[in-house]
Order: C-alpha cells, then structure tokens, then sequence
C-alpha cells in the first residue's frame, strides 16, 4: 500500500512525463480497441452473411456419382435426412434445407456465373433479416428508395439479386433476366426468371449468390422433390457446431448413409478430389459453417495478423519510452532511493516501487484509452459511415464502417498494457534496487 | 385488260392450289429422314485421325475482340478429342483434352488440369467442343421433319433433333438447315431444355478432302459463324485451316504430351 501511495505521488509529481507517456499508452490502448473492434466486427458479419447465404450452423451435403468420373453435389432422400436432425438435435433452431444449382445468368446489361440458391420460403427466415437496397445504390439516378417487395419473393421464376449484381446485370425490380445452366444429364437448360427485389450487398459472399424459389432450381435441374444440395441445421448456440455435425455423422451413418471423411472445406473445393474417387453413389458429407467460409477466413486472419504486428511495433516503441523513462528517474532520484534503503526499504520493495509505479502508468493509460475507445465506437456505429471504396467494402463484408467492442476487449487492454508497462521497467527497477544505500546517498549530493 | 387480269389471277391460285397438293410429297418420309442425318454425319466422318489449325475469334460486347490460333486434333475410331491453343503467347500451351467421354482443361501457368463440362466454352468463347468434334446427329438424337425452307438462295431441307435418352450431349434440342443440293449444314440453332433458343451456328462454306482410311471425300466446315441468341452481341467467328487426314503420332492424346508442349 506504501508502494502505492509513493508511486502515485512520483507520477503525480512529474506531471508532464506522466501526461507525456500516460497518452502514448492511451493512444496505443486505443489502437488496439479498435483494432480488435473492427476484426470482430468483420467476423461477425462474416457469421452473418455467410449462415445467410451460403451456410447453415451445420451443412448435410455429399455428393451423388452417376459414373466414376462424375460427381454431383446434391443428396437424396431428404426428408428422411431431415427427420434425422429433428430427431436427434436437442437446441435446433430450424432445420431447412437449399437446392443449389450453379450457371450463368444475364441481363440486358451484362453477364456473370453465379450459384443458385433454391430456397423453401416458408422456411426462409433470412428473407425477413435481409435488408433491401434503394434504387439508387444499383441504378445510375435511381430514386433514394426501395422498389422491389421481398413478399413477391416465392412466386413462380423470382429471383432475389444483390445490389452489385443488379448494377452489372442492367436490372431493375421487375426486369427479366435468363438464367442458363446443365441440368441432369449435362443438357442446357434455361430459365426467365423475374427481379422482386434488389438487397443490400453484403460483401464478398454475396457476388456468388442468387435467390430463387426452390421449385426453380428442381425444374431447371430436372430434378425429384426428394434431392436437394444441402440440409442445413440452424442451433440456438452456434459455438456446438462441430458438436453437433461429429453427433450427426454417428446419426446418419447408423440410418445407412454412407459419410466421407471430414474435410473441412466448402463443397466446390472437393469436386476434383471427389471425381477422381473409385466409387458409385450417394455420400454424405457434413461441415460446419466455418468449413464453408474457410477460403475467405483469410481476411479475418488477415486483420487479426495485422492488429497483432501494429500493436507489437507501437507496444515496443511505448516499452522503449517506458524503459528509457524508468532508468532517467532511478537516475534523477538516486538520492531518494538512497535514503529509503537507509531508513529500512528492502531491495525487493524499491524493485517493486518503480514497478508499481510504471504498471500504475500503464493502467491509467489504458483506461484513459479504452474511455476513448468506447465513446469512438459507439459515435462511429451511430454515425453509419459509408466505405466508399467498393474494394474494401467487399474485403470488410459491409457498406459502413461496423466496429463490435466486447468487455474481453477491454479487459485485454486494462491488463496487457499495464503488464507491458511493468516488464518495461523491469530493469531500471533492478538497477535501482541493486544500489547501495551509502553510495546512493553519496551520489545525490 | 380485265380478262388478262383474270387471267392471271386464275393461273396464281392454280399454282398455289398445286403447291398445296404437291407439298406433302416434298416432305422426308422416316426413312429419308434418317438417311439424309445419317449421311450428313457421313459426310463429316473421318474413320482416321484428323488435324486442323483454327482461327477463333470472340466478339463481346463493350469488350475487346480476342484472337486465338489453335491445333484442333482428333481419332474419331478412338472418340479422342484434343485442342491445343498455339497463340496468342499467354494462351500458348494451354489445351484441353477428352479422355473417356470427360473433358479435361490444362492450364500451363499454374500446372494444373481441370475437369470441364461439354457445354463450358472452348477458351472462354462461345465455341464448344462438339463444334470442332466429328458429327455424331444420328445416334444422339431423333430426327423430325419441319418443312422445305428457302435459306437465302439456297433450298434446304429444315429438321428438328430431339437428344436420346442417356445421350450426353450439351444440347437437349436442335434445328438444323441442310442444304438439298450439296446436303452441308448451313444453319444449325440449339435450343435448351426450355426450348429457348441459346446459339445459333451458320456454315458458310465446306471445303472437301479425301481421306486414305475413309476411301472417300470428307467435308470439313470452312468456317463457323456462332450468335449467342441470349447474350445479344456476342458471338464467335472460327476459321478451319490446313485440315489433315493423315495419321498421327499414337502418343498425343495424353496428359503428358499436352504438359509437354508449354516446357
């Protein structure tokens, strides 16, 4: 407590040193908030975009071989699968499943291939999250409005783009664009199929993928009710994934299924793997929606690495200042030091005086830091800043600037800085412990 | 005047009533319709190996036309297929290979084969493989007779081919227009599932070679015109050079000697 009260009155007393090193370690406590607030604000748009688009919390998928060198991603016997899940998944949140088809599709103003996600709308709960885009986001003086219905969604040959695709198609709500692809069998099949509704983009994910009814997707593929691309399972906590696909893996294979070795990649990532595989069929294959997004986790990782080698440089540079502080003070205060060890201070508390005093440092700047960071985070969530550059806004999966600061952040910082603080001042602090009183003493005069 | 009017107007309804009566006869009767896709195949089968240098170029619209130069190789008695692109230099070495009915897509750059579909376009363009492969009409599809059309100045015979069960063919529906005099392809039109109308093909001219192991003349298409009917604008020009029918090395429809020719 001593220790306390003398290194507080020894920031106190060098004010401008303190004030000097105190918003240095704010600034990097700071950096380092929203640093981690911008990762987790990515990660989680990636969660959301991805078990909105491309991924339930768990995927039943597998591929069907009519011939050895052939592989169809698309399973049968659904609803007994489906059957499964509601049977053996105690926290399910909906079980769902998506008709997947992949083609070309083409406007009046442009063309692109993209994935076709047949949905079932009665079970389409992401219809009601998505968010539509205003006309003018996708068409060069569009109004500032929305114009398509998402209830039109449903009807025979709706489809449901993304606001980028609108814009390189040409399209407008309730323009036509045709849609070319190989049904069973390898024959071309097309389709005309009717813009309802233009949404938000939502990042990278959403450049491959288009909505339509799944009766859409079966009679393009010249399918059966009972195949379709993928069961999809929704949890109530998603964090039991993989849980939950190892306990559907023992479900499905006890049913008969025959399941493939896990391997934690997207579908589209296997097709060669599978063709080149010696067997006839159908194969389940289960992932989890983190296998789905593995290619693009990247950018998460990315970010992390990024935060990570920032704030290591500006820590170094603070640990620099702190250790450089330190030695200046044992030096300007040799004369004090001498005299607590005269009147009894043991080398281990003078040790731990300039360490308590550095730490104190430490933890005034990260409070003062993660303050700022918090009243940042929330002007700038309110405040909804569009990112402009279409390049980023596909590498950070938003249209606005979107930071998430969790207390474990905060809690990072009020304990990583003032630790960094303390090991910085380590060596001063021994070197101040380690001199003799008398010499101490003798020196300060 | 008005009797020579009459007149005339008597003899136009004679010859409109003639060519009611007469049109019947014209039409191909199962048979001759069968012979007449089975000789077209004919025509275009070559029972040795077959190389030829191609021209392709791919017009798309708001883009720059591209230009490729390509070796088209082919053992029909085998059903090996192999394309190898020659130019441009960024293109050199990159082929595609059909190996036991699949399709195969070597890129050079990165070393790498990748399984393509029938229906994929040839280098991007809207060319595909069955268009520089040997005609195979009569065991894919089921031939109908529509009607005797005027195609410019040319008097075809116009049939609609309807694919087998279990043939693998990209296109489910064809049209095409044969011309009655020299029995050549002049038009061909592909139709999806949904019989919409995805390409159309026009064979302006066939050039003729002998063929040793055939013992009779082959007809290979001078060149091929492709509109893309569902991208309007688009569209791919293919120009057939230097057509060989002599036999080829035993050893070139292999991975390996694809890979070998971009070293």
């Amino acid at each position: 407590m001593t220790n306390l009260i003398i290194a507080f009155r020894n920031l106190f007393q060098a004010k401008r040193r303190t004030l000097l090193l105190g918003s240095a370690i704010a600034f990097v406590s700071l950096l380092l908030l929203l640093l981690l607030s911008i990762s987790k604000g990515v990660s989680n748009r990636l969660i959301e975009a991805s078990t909105l688009t491309s991924t339930g919390h768990v995927n039943i998928a597998g591929f069907y071989k009519q011939r050895a060198n052939s592989a169809t991603p698309l399973i049968t016997n659904r609803e007994e699968i489906r059957a499964l899940v509601r049977a053996n998944v105690p926290d399910l949140a909906l079980v769902t499943d998506r008709a997947r088809g992949w083609g070309r599709l083409i406007g009046p103003g442009g063309s692109f291939n993209t994935g076709l996600n047949g949905v079932i709308l009665e079970e389409a709960d992401f219809l009601n999250e998505v968010k539509l885009a205003e006309q003018s986001e996708y068409k060069k003086d569009g109004e500032e409005r929305v114009t398509g219905n998402i209830a039109n969604f449903g009807q025979p040959n709706s489809i449901l783009i993304f606001a980028a695709q609108a814009k390189k198609l040409g399209v407008d709500v309730g323009d036509t664009l045709t849609f070319i692809t190989e049904a069973n069998g390898g024959q071309a099949n097309s389709v005309d199929l009717t813009v309802v509704a233009v949404a938000r983009d939502m990042g990278f994910l959403s450049n491959f993928s288009v909505f339509v009814p799944r009766q859409t997707v079966l009679d393009l593929d010249r399918r059966g009710p009972d195949t379709t691309g993928a069961v999809w399972i929704y949890l109530k906590d998603i964090s039991r994934a993989n849980e939950v696909r190892k306990q559907m893996e023992g479900v499905l294979q006890n049913a008969g299924f025959t399941i493939l070795e896990h391997d934690p990649r997207p579908f589209f990532f296997k097709f060669q793997k599978i063709v080149s595989q010696d067997w006839r069929g159908l194969r389940l294959d289960l992932t989890t929606w983190d296998d789905e997004v593995s290619f693009i986790n990247w950018i998460v990782t990315s970010l992390n690495a990024l935060s990570i080698f920032l704030v290591a440089i500006l820590g170094f540079i603070i640990a620099t200042g702190i250790a450089n502080s330190m030695w200046m003070s044992v030096r300007e205060r040799t004369k004090e030091i001498g005299t607590l060890r005269a009147i009894g201070m043991q080398k281990n508390q003078v040790r731990s005086l300039f360490m308590t005093e550095a730490s104190l440092l430490g933890l005034f700047g990260a409070v003062a830091g993660s303050l700022i960071g918090v009243i940042v985070t929330v002007l700038v969530n309110w405040a909804e800043i569009p990112i402009t550059n279409s390049g980023l806004r596909v590498f950070l999966m938003t249209e606005s600037i979107n930071l998430v600061l969790q207390p474990v952040h905060i809690l990072t910082a009020l304990i990583f800085l003032p630790m960094l603080t303390a090991v910085a001042a380590l060596y001063p602090s021994i070197k101040a412990s380690q001199m003799p009183p008398v010499q101490a003493l003798n020196q300060g005069k | 005047m008005l009797k020579n009017k009459l007149r005339s107007v008597a003899l136009r309804s004679l010859f409109i009533a003639v060519g009611f009566w007469i049109s019947p006869a014209l039409a191909l009767n199962d048979s001759e319709l069968k012979q007449l896709v089975a000789e077209v195949d004919d025509r275009q089968r070559n029972s040795g190996d077959y190389k030829s240098v191609v021209f392709i170029e791919q017009t798309e619209k708001g883009k720059v036309t591209q230009a490729f130069e390509a070796t088209v190789f082919r053992r029909d008695a085998d059903d090996k297929w192999m394309l190898l692109f020659t130019k441009p230099k960024s293109e050199a070495g990159k082929g595609y290979l059909r190996l036991d009915k699949n399709l195969f897509l070597y890129e050079p750059a990165i070393g790498k084969w990748e399984r393509r579909t029938d229906r994929s376009g040839i280098g991007g363009t809207n060319s595909r493989r069955q268009d520089f492969d040997e005609s195979r009409l009569s065991e894919e599809y089921v031939a109908k007779f529509i009607g005797e059309e005027k195609l410019g100045k040319f008097d075809v015979h116009h049939i609609a081919l309807t694919a087998k069960k279990d043939s693998e063919v990209a296109s489910p529906v064809l049209h095409l227009w044969i011309d009655k005099a020299s029995r050549n392809i002049l038009k061909r039109q592909e139709m999806s599932l949904s019989n919409k109308l995805l390409r159309t093909l026009y064979y302006p001219g066939w050039d003729k070679k002998f063929s040793k192991s055939k013992g009779a003349d082959v007809y290979i298409p001078r060149q091929i015109r492709i509109i893309d009917e569902v991208e309007k604008g688009n569209g791919t020009t293919v120009v057939l050079r230097d057509s060989n029918l002599d036999s080829l090395p035993s050893n070139i429809f292999t991975k390996a000697w694809l890979e070998s020719q971009s070293r």
